[in-house]
Order: C-alpha cells, then structure tokens, then sequence
C-alpha cells in the first residue's frame, strides 16, 4: 500500500520569519531591563520603634553607633572610618568572637537544627544619618552592614552544616537567622529641627 | 562576442531563507529571557547608587513603586508624577484600590537617585511606615571591582 502518491508540495515558510519579528516586537515593547537588583530592608513598625526609643536597657555595650554626616563621611564612635573598616568592625562587634565584655552580649539559646548556641539577642546597630548626606552613602553604608551580617551567617553556616547560607534547607535557613539576628535601627539627624 | 555569457548564467540563484525564522527564534528568547515583563513605566529619570552586596527582589508579593529622578522634585508614585506632600494620600487611595485579601505582604520598591538628599528618603520612609507597608526595596546596582 502506498501512502503517498506523488511529490509532497513544499510549505511556504516565507512569512515564518514575519511572524517571529512580530513576536520579538512585540517583547521588545512589553519588557524592560531595569535592574532587579537592590536591598530589603524591613523597617519596625512605629509602635515598636516607640517602644524601642523607650527603653533605657539596652546597654551601651550592645550598641554600635554610626554616623553618616552631611559631607558623606562615616563616623564610628567619633571617629572616622572607612567602607572596608565598617563591615569589620560590625562583623567583629555581633560576632564577639572573644566574649569581650565591650561588646555585643551573648545569652544561650536553645535553637531547633542547632541546639544551644550563644546569640547576640540584645545588639543594635544604630544607624544615624544626616538629613543632608547623599543616597549613595546611605546605601554604601547599608550594603557594608548587609555584608557583614551575610559574612557572619555564611560563617557559621560553614562551621555547623559545612555549606553556604544559600544552600541549607530552609528549617536550617531559619535556624541560622535565629542564631544571626539582624537588629539595625536607622535615625535621622536634621538641623531644621 | 564570445565575451557574453548565455543569458541563462544571469540570474540570480535563490536566497535560502529558511533558517531566517530560527535566527529569529533565537534572538526572541534571548530578549525573553533577559528582560521581565515591565509593569510600571518608567519616566523619571536616575542614576541608582552602587552598592557591594545586593538581593534580588521577588515578586512574589504586591509591589508598589516610589521614584525619585534626578531632580529630586521629580518624583513618581507608580506611574504617575506627584508631589512629595501628596505622596500619604496617593498611598492611602492605593491601599483603598486593593483587594484586602491580597493585601498581605507589601514591598515599596524604591528607585532613587544616588545624589538625593537623605531627608527626602526619610520622608518617603516615613510617609511608608505610617501605612504599615514596612518591606522596603532599595534598587542599587551591582559594585563590580
């Protein structure tokens, strides 16, 4: 039995090129390239922030103060620091690595995944910025302190599960948020106050 | 006359176009692939600041759009030009546009650019926070060095 008689017509694949061009038009308008990329920040909510402003407990060892001035210069403690200094110094004040008692305070906590594990519960970073100083720097500052908090995570990540922060299993993402809490409070100097 | 060649040498042969639509093809899901589908215009204009470490934003949750351009009076609140002052009411008839059981999580993405002054950003910040919309993201670009 045969099934073809005769020769098959070619298709007329000419307009295929058309429709793709259309197609691709058609994305070209509908998408944009604008980047994705940037920062979370989770602000309090203004009830908490009142209650935080409130407290006199918070000692001043478990404080770390920085300044952005108007002229974009960093200050920790009245003294001038640079980006890379920062995030070493913020890794080094919630880490604590020596227990020293001029930074941030550590109390045991029993974790799921982890068991008992010292954390630096009652840290702060402060976060004071001049209402004149420029986005670049708030947003430089904030990275570097992002930084320091991600080091810190991988870190202990690596030491406790042998792998990076990025690859746990998400009960063990939570863990180690946890034992690495982010405290960051952010305040505004104005002169025209 | 021998110079000439038989009139049958001079046409010319047929382009093959069949590839054509591939090579489109392909074009078509590189865009694809490297761009998202845009969902607020952007008309300000800026310059976003640099940063060392960044996150990418997911679009899981509702996304709200605060931009603030060049000449920092320039500022857009989805895609519409306001003024800084208008910005709590603009947020509250926002808020009153969406259904409250998909009112969950709300992130402000913030494109600003890099030389605006701070109190600016605070007073965004601010007029955010008095809406209980507390995820902020703040587009940067990628430090690379």
């Amino acid at each position: 039995m045969k099934f073809r008689r005769g020769n098959i017509p070619q298709i007329n694949s000419g307009a295929a090129a058309d429709i793709a061009f259309l197609l691709l038009v058609f994305f070209l308008i509908t998408s944009s390239f604008d980047s994705k990329t940037g920062i979370y920040r989770k602000m309090s909510d203004p009830v908490a922030d009142n209650v935080i402003r409130q407290r006199t407990d918070i000692l001043s060892r478990n404080t770390f103060v920085v300044r952005i001035d108007a002229d974009n210069s960093l200050h920790y403690e009245d003294q001038l620091v640079t980006l890379p200094m920062l995030r070493y110094l913020v890794k080094m004040f919630v880490e604590n690595p020596e227990n020293s008692p001029y930074l941030a305070e550590k109390e045991p906590i029993d974790i799921p995944e982890i068991g008992v594990c010292p954390v630096a519960t009652k840290h702060v970073i402060k976060l004071e910025t001049d209402s004149m100083a420029s986005y670049q720097t708030y947003i430089a500052v904030l990275g570097e302190i992002n930084g320091a908090y991600n080091e810190l995570r991988n870190e202990t990540a690596q030491r406790l599960f042998h792998t990076d922060f990025s690859r746990l299993s998400d009960e063990r993402k939570e863990a180690l948020r946890t034992a690495c809490p982010i405290h960051i409070f952010e305040t505004e100097i104005s002169d025209r106050l | 006359m021998s110079r000439f060649r038989p009139s049958k040498y001079k046409t010319v042969p047929l382009l093959n176009t069949s590839a054509l639509p591939d090579m489109v093809f392909t074009l078509l899901f590189f865009f694809m692939i490297v761009t998202h589908i845009r969902t607020v215009p952007v008309m300000t204009q800026f310059e976003l600041p640099t940063s060392k470490t960044l996150q990418k934003l997911e679009e899981r949750s509702l996304l709200l759009y605060v931009m603030v351009g060049k000449d920092p009076h320039q500022i857009q609140f989805n895609s519409e030009f306001i003024d800084l002052t208008s910005l709590p009411e603009h947020l509250q008839a926002w808020k009153d546009s969406i259904d409250p059981d998909e009112r969950g999580e709300m992130t402000a993405v913030l494109k600003i650019d890099k030389n605006t002054p701070m109190h600016i950003v605070h007073q965004i910040k601010r007029c955010l926070r008095e809406e209980k919309i507390l995820t902020l993201h703040y587009s940067g670009v990628k430090l690379t060095s």
